[in-house]
């Protein structure tokens, strides 16, 4: 039995090993970490808030997030889950969950939302990887000015930004 | 009196000794994997960030490539199972699949991270939202049918 059990293995390794090959994933947004983000820094040359821990290409602190907050051609992405969206989130944040793509069709968020406005997603907090995810996602449909938030949700809410619903 | 002569199982003639519900549920055990293994061939790419949300610290092309052996891995499981093809070893890799599985959930929790897995992809099985407790008792139950099957359909011993 034991011996079937490890043919078993050994042809699942496989398969999943040739597949890998013929259909390659990219899981990760943005490459690696570059001075200010890749954005222009709107803060001061020099002194402690300057000294930030560089972050990854794509990838935007909440005091960055916080400045795009109101400007009309950016749209925030919630990416938590739906109970935790209703409860609060940024203000005029649209939700986009990751399961919302598992149905293999165009998400309506895809349909309604245009495709030249800047996306700044977000989910609970660094520990969370759904932001990450839904913004490949939207690189698949066709979205090519997506932004990460740091720190998320939790980030945002220490800082005492403006939420939307009870907090 | 002649002494009792040994038992010894002539696999040609072994019978398994499963009853009808055993046969029910290694159908509905195998079309679960299927079912599994289907939804996270079509969602690779979910299934892979999933995989990444544990964090064990490996590298991405390892990720990727347990994101496709462990649906393959479901697939033959599954195929064993409703086929009738080495179904003990498949009933028991998928008993120790569920307690890795489990084992990963559990960390995930104490750990205190949020991961929603395309398990069954867009059919939610029972258990909804980021995993957790449900998760944990469902993957149980499925042990629990696995161990059955294994011990259900280990062959008669004939005299």
């Amino acid at each position: 039995m034991f011996v079937r059990a490890i043919a078993i293995c050994a042809l699942a390794a496989a398969m999943g090993f040739t597949h890998a090959r013929l259909k390659p994933l990219t899981i990760s947004f943005g490459s690696a970490a570059e001075p200010g983000g890749g954005l222009p820094q709107s803060g001061p040359a020099s002194g402690p808030a300057a000294q930030k821990k560089p972050l990854r290409d794509g990838y935007i602190d909440i005091e960055t997030a916080r400045g795009m907050l109101d400007l009309p051609d950016v749209v925030f992405v919630d990416a938590r889950i739906p109970d935790e969206y209703k409860v609060s989130r940024l203000a005029r944040a649209q939700h986009l969950p990751p399961d919302v793509f598992w149905t293999g069709e165009m998400p309506e968020f895809c349909s309604n939302m245009p495709r030249e406005w800047r996306y700044v997603i977000y989910c609970k907090s660094d520990q969370c990887d759904a932001a990450e995810l839904v913004a490949v996602r939207l690189k698949e449909y066709g979205y090519a000015n997506l932004l990460i938030m740091q720190g998320g949700f939790e980030a945002w809410t220490k800082a005492g930004f403006p939420l939307e619903g009870r907090k | 009196m002649s002494a009792a002569a040994p038992q010894t199982i002539d696999v040609r003639d072994g019978r398994p000794r499963a009853t009808v519900i055993d046969m029910i549920l290694r159908f509905a055990l195998g079309a679960l994997f299927i079912v599994s293994a289907t939804a996270k061939l079509r969602m690779s790419l979910d299934f892979a960030f999933a995989i990444k949300a544990f964090h064990l610290g490996i590298p991405e092309n390892a990720i990727v490539f347990l994101a496709y052996a462990i649906p393959w891995f479901e697939a033959l499981i599954g195929a064993g199972l409703i086929l009738r093809i080495w179904v003990r070893p498949a009933a028991l890799l998928s008993g120790l699949l569920m307690l890795g599985f489990i084992a990963g959930i559990v960390s995930l929790i104490l750990r205190g991270k949020d991961v929603t897995c395309p398990c069954f992809g867009s059919l939610k099985l029972i258990c909804t939202g980021p995993m957790g407790l449900c998760h944990i008792v469902r993957n149980l139950i499925i042990t629990l049918v696995s161990f059955r099957i294994v011990q259900a359909y280990r062959p008669r011993a004939s005299a």
